[in-house]
């Protein structure tokens, strides 16, 4: 016995050696969670999704602008509202020389769309029924109904090699193989991950050889480890380590807008005489929210005020109806005097803590500006897996609540429709489990925009929306996160605003 | 019972915990600013600026408003939760010493199902089932307390109720109930208040880790050591060293004063020092 | 001895039935996990559809039996988040841990003991004073300031010692101090107390009158009784170590099982959450049997029927 513990702890200072490696060719980066699972269309966390998308390579890429790229697939063309036929890039391999054919990609839709056997992508597929080969390099899609987010969705669809995956039982949920830039070497959990260039990637070898993904949940040591040069580029910098980082001669921040908005959702509905039933209550509230001294004190300046629950990234986004409200107490005084509570009122409010960038500070940062209008508010905060769950079986206990929605589809309907469709439409779908508006026309624009295909017409159908939530005010509107990045000064990179990283983006600078 | 004040050390202990204790109760009155009152314009100044010897946190509160308000706080965390950890634990621990047999099997066994379950799962249960508040943090941290009670009272009984005046006791006709209360109780009331103080400590300090890993019930607008000393771990490298360091600072003397008195009072009732 | 052990092994049986029942209770009470497992904006049907393929549509009752029935067979179930055995996840963990726990005790009952023994001999000098006001101090610091600090100064001022991770024996040393701190102050004020109530005592008080050399005195005699509660302490401990080194492994990036435990709970991972709950009785039973075995060896007065 005594034996053996000899010998593990001989094998761990030898270890030692391995760990320590030559850091020239290889970027080390951090982030605050390890991944789970190594099936990319089985999964829905960020960070699992960054690690992964540098193996799995996805039908259409997203583009720093927002806009969704041919990348595996060449290009669909929509054959009538409910068909769309899609090319495959040519002469494409996975990791072990298995071709990517159409009967690949028509192997992995239909693993998505098998009802006995649900993955975490497949409710973003259930309208399609339906995927034939046309020929090798050609597919035809059968949709239920007229499918107009289908581009943006192929964003999120990772190709799977069908031969490796079937033949070789569960080894693909322990040695992903893709068609990406980079190849999996290994993965010890909850310590490193491990990835090597694909020098015969389809779309040119990428720069930097080797990469190692570290979770280090602690944001006060990733920030140290990066400022001591023991990794190279980490994630979700708080705003107040800037300008540690930036003193720093080792590093220095890189930011983005987010596709993240910030908003308080206020219950107007399971209270009987709530004064959040009436709009210039509801108005006033948005008024009384200085959102601007919110994003400089609290979020150190990296946010934007918002006025609607879309961002600039976002199809269907409108300027005008997006303005913030501006911060006017004095008109939200009078707006409560005209709605009846000249003294204002007393409510709660739900917070989580560490969700999203400071949210409990900024909620409580809201609750001292809503006093200064007469609004009482008690701050409840709660830990994030028992407040979701109120949210999602729509029972929470507070009269408002502080949530964020990172719009991963790039596209209105994954924010206004997912948000606030109420349910009002005879036939239609049940109400979703955010909302707390109940507005026929809103219903209507939504449920016909997710039916048109043309963007013009489309996008006129999400302004219609975005004036009823303008008049109705169902929200306390509060700001677009920006997403902060402590990155190495020997590493060249742009962070992009879907939060991928994409490591062939890359390359290394210096020593 | 005052001979524990002969120890230098004991006095200095009572004299941190009174000091707390005073603050405490005080609080409103002492204290120089509304401790939940927001300045944004004034965020994290360092300690000596006007108006804020001890500074501001990172919403401009005043540090020194709320470090003498999180007093409160940290004392009735502690103070309730014991009582609730010696509410449940002693009257258990009396029984399965003096039972005996398969009901002290039964119960020492509880114990340790109790102590197999990580901690994080109870706080998470009972903040899903009941929803956070300062009530249910302290409920839950009261009932994880129990076994240790249970455990010194159990001990005690055991080598108590064979000695001569329980056993006279018995003779005399005297219930169980009463044997329990009048006789084994009082002889075990020693170990227990020294148990009490090290749990009093040991609170406090799981209250903060609690905060610290954001699974506290307490409102955000009762100031609280833990939370504060949680807030201010973002800047505690970067530029406001003063968010963290002082409400670690009361957090360390007071546990400490309760440690020094808790570390005399046990030599003083430890009967092997007689 | 063998109806002892026996007896004893029976009791960890129920311990470890009563451990995974109410377990599985608080996690029934602690919400649906599905919720967290799909995306926020998955509709009811899919959600519906998830929870069937997962059982957890099933009545409370039925619920427990089957996963008792599946346990006793040795199936702990498979990782909802991570999709893999559940125990192999907690196993996995488990190296991690039981070294950082053993350097941890190392370093707690070596400097505990060695600062007892000198507050005791030196009692009533400045010397005892200081480590006193050490030990308390340490026993009074929360963990995570401790280690943060550990950070600023070691990893990022003096840059001697890495700031995160696993791997190399160097990796080991903060977050050994900051998770023996605690055991060492507490160890410590105990064998103070210990040995000078042994030092008092009659059979010290006859080893010294029969001229043995004081080091004798307190080594041979002193410190063996004074043992027992320090044994009984570091028992305790030690199953703090190995699963409550949450917020240690948090700040250090250590792989641990406590910070999957920690996951697991907050993610409604409710297999991996069970399985760990079953591997912490099995080694709580370990280590009180280790401990009564200890109490025997070291105290002949202690005997078991």
């Amino acid at each position: 016995m005594r034996k053996r513990w000899i010998g593990a702890f001989l094998g761990f200072v030898l270890l030692g050696g391995v760990f320590a490696q030559n850091r020239a060719d290889t970027i080390v980066i951090a982030q605050g969670v390890d991944v789970t699972v190594l099936d990319p269309n089985n999964q829905l966390e960020t960070p699992t999704a960054n690690v992964l998308s540098n193996i799995f390579d996805p039908l259409y890429l997203r583009m720093p602008d927002g806009s969704a790229k041919p990348w595996l697939a060449t290009g669909v063309r929509a054959v009538n509202p409910t068909t769309w036929e899609m090319t495959i890039r040519p002469g494409i391999k996975f990791h072990n020389g298995e071709d990517l054919t159409a009967e690949t990609v028509k192997w992995n839709f239909d693993r998505v769309i098998d009802p006995a056997k649900p993955l975490r992508i497949s409710n973003s597929w259930a309208a399609l029924s339906k995927v034939e080969v046309i020929n090798p390099t050609t597919l035809r899609f059968t949709f239920r109904n007229p499918f107009p987010l289908f581009q943006t969705r192929l964003t999120g669809f990772f190709i799977l090699p069908q031969k490796y995956v079937l033949e070789n039982g569960n080894k693909y949920l322990q040695e992903p193989i893709g068609t990406g830039p980079y190849k999996f070497v290994r993965w010890v959990r909850d310590q490193q991950f491990e990835l090597e260039a694909n020098p015969n990637y389809w779309n040119g070898a990428p720069k930097i050889k080797r990469v190692i993904f570290r979770p280090i949940p602690e944001a006060s040591s990733r920030v140290a480890e990066l400022i001591s040069g023991g990794v190279d580029i980490i994630t979700n910098l708080v705003p107040e380590a800037v300008n540690a980082v930036r003193a720093a001669s080792t590093a220095d921040v890189r930011t983005v807008p987010s596709i993240r908005n910030i908003f308080i959702i206020l219950n107007t509905q399971d209270k009987k005489d709530s004064p959040l039933a009436n709009p210039k209550v509801r108005l006033a509230l948005n008024y009384a929210v200085d959102k601007r001294a919110i994003v400089k004190n609290v979020l150190g300046g990296y946010g934007q005020p918002t006025g609607c629950p879309l961002n600039a990234y976002i199809f269907g986004y409108d300027p005008r109806s997006c303005q913030p409200y501006e911060y006017n107490p004095a008109r939200a005084k009078q707006l409560l005097a005209e709605a009846g509570y000249p003294g204002g009122f007393s409510m709660t409010l739900g917070s989580p803590n560490g969700r999203y960038l400071n949210d409990r500070q900024v909620a409580e940062a809201v609750v001292g500006q809503l006093a200064q209008v007469g609004v009482k508010v008690d701050l409840r905060v709660q830990e994030w897996s028992s407040y979701v769950g109120q949210i999602l079986e729509r029972k929470i206990p507070t009269d408002a609540v502080l949530l964020g929605w990172g719009n991963n589809e790039f596209d209105a309907d994954n924010s206004l429709y997912s948000l606030f469709y109420g349910g009002t439409v005879r036939g239609g779908p049940r109400q979703v489990a955010f909302s707390y508006v109940r507005s026929v026309p809103l219903d209507n624009a939504l449920l016909q925009a997710q039916r048109t295909i043309d963007p013009e017409p489309r996008k006129k159908l999400y302004l219609d929306a975005l004036k009823v939530l303008r008049a109705e005010a169902p929200w306390i509107f509060l700001h677009q996160q920006e997403d902060l990045y402590g990155v190495s000064k020997r590493i060249d990179w742009k962070p992009r605003p879907d939060e991928r990283l994409l490591v062939a983006d890359m390359a290394i600078k210096g020593p | 019972m005052l001979r524990v004040l002969r120890a230098p050390s004991a006095v200095i202990g009572l004299a941190l915990m009174v000091f707390f204790v005073l603050m405490a109760v005080s609080a409103p009155l002492i204290s120089p600013a509304n401790p939940t009152r927001q300045d944004l314009a004034a965020i994290t100044k360092p300690p000596g600026t006007e108006g804020h010897p001890l500074g501001t946190d990172r919403l401009g509160r005043d540090m020194l408003s709320r470090i003498i308000h999180g007093a409160r706080l940290s004392l009735l965390v502690a103070v309730a939760g014991v009582l609730i950890g010696v509410a449940i634990g002693v009257p258990l621990g009396l029984i399965a010493g003096y039972l005996g047999g398969r009901m002290d099997d039964l119960l020492m066994r509880l114990g340790d199902i109790q102590l197999s379950l990580p901690f994080i799962l109870l706080v998470v249960a009972i903040i899903a089932a009941l929803g956070p508040s300062l009530i249910n943090t302290i409920l839950t941290l009261g009932v994880t307390s129990w076994v240790l009670y249970a455990r010194v009272v159990r001990g005690e009984v055991l080598s108590l109720k064979e000695r001569e005046f329980v056993q006279a006791a018995h003779a005399l006709g005297a219930s169980g109930l009463r044997i329990m209360l009048r006789h084994l109780l009082p002889n075990a009331a020693g170990s227990l208040i020294v148990v009490a103080t090290l749990e009093l400590a040991r609170l406090i300090v799981t209250e903060a880790a609690l905060s610290f890993l954001g699974l506290s019930g307490v409102p955000p607008e009762i100031p609280s050591w833990g939370q504060m000393l949680a807030d201010g771990r973002e800047v505690l490298f970067f530029g406001g060293w003063w968010v963290a360091t002082f409400p670690g600072i009361a957090i360390s003397l007071l546990v400490l004063g309760i440690n020094l008195f808790g570390d005399a009072l046990a030599e003083v009732l430890d009967p092997r020092n007689r | 001895m063998f109806a002892f052990l026996a007896r004893r092994f029976l009791l960890v049986l129920v311990v470890i039935w009563g451990a995974a029942t109410l377990a599985f209770f608080l996690l029934f009470l602690s919400g649906d996990p599905v919720n967290l497992l799909l995306p926020l904006d998955a509709s009811p049907e899919v959600r519906e559809q998830f929870r069937q393929a997962n059982g957890f549509d099933r009545p409370m009752g039925e619920q427990y039996l089957r996963y008792l029935g599946r346990a006793v067979q040795g199936d702990l179930g498979v990782s909802l988040r991570n999709q893999t055995p559940a125990l192999g996840l907690v196993l996995e963990r488990m190296p991690a841990s039981m070294l950082l726990a053993s350097t941890a005790l190392l370093f707690s009952v070596v400097f505990g003991v060695l600062a007892g023994v000198l507050a005791a001999v030196r009692k009533g000098t400045t010397t005892e004073f200081a480590v006193l006001l050490l030990a308390l101090l340490g026993q009074s610091l929360p963990v995570f300031w401790l280690g943060l600090m550990l950070i600023l100064v070691f990893g990022l001022e003096l840059r001697w010692l890495p700031i995160s991770g696993y791997g190399t024996w160097q990796h080991l040393i903060l977050p050994t101090i900051a998770v023996g701190t605690f055991s060492m102050a507490a160890i410590a004020r105990l064998t103070r107390g210990g040995v000078l109530r042994e030092l008092r005592s009659d059979h010290v008080r006859t080893a010294r009158a029969k001229g043995l050399p004081d080091r004798v005195v307190i080594y041979k005699h002193a410190l063996r009784n004074a043992a027992i509660p320090v044994i009984t302490v570091v028992g305790l401990q030690l199953g703090n170590l190995l699963s409550g080194a949450v917020i240690t492994e948090t700040i250090f990036a250590w792989p641990g099982v406590g910070r999957l435990v920690l996951t697991a709970v907050t993610q409604k991972d409710f297999p991996v959450v069970q399985a760990a709950v079953i591997v912490f009785s099995v080694l709580l039973a370990v280590i009180n049997l280790t401990v009564d075995l200890l109490y025997s060896v070291l105290d002949p007065r202690v005997r078991y029927h």
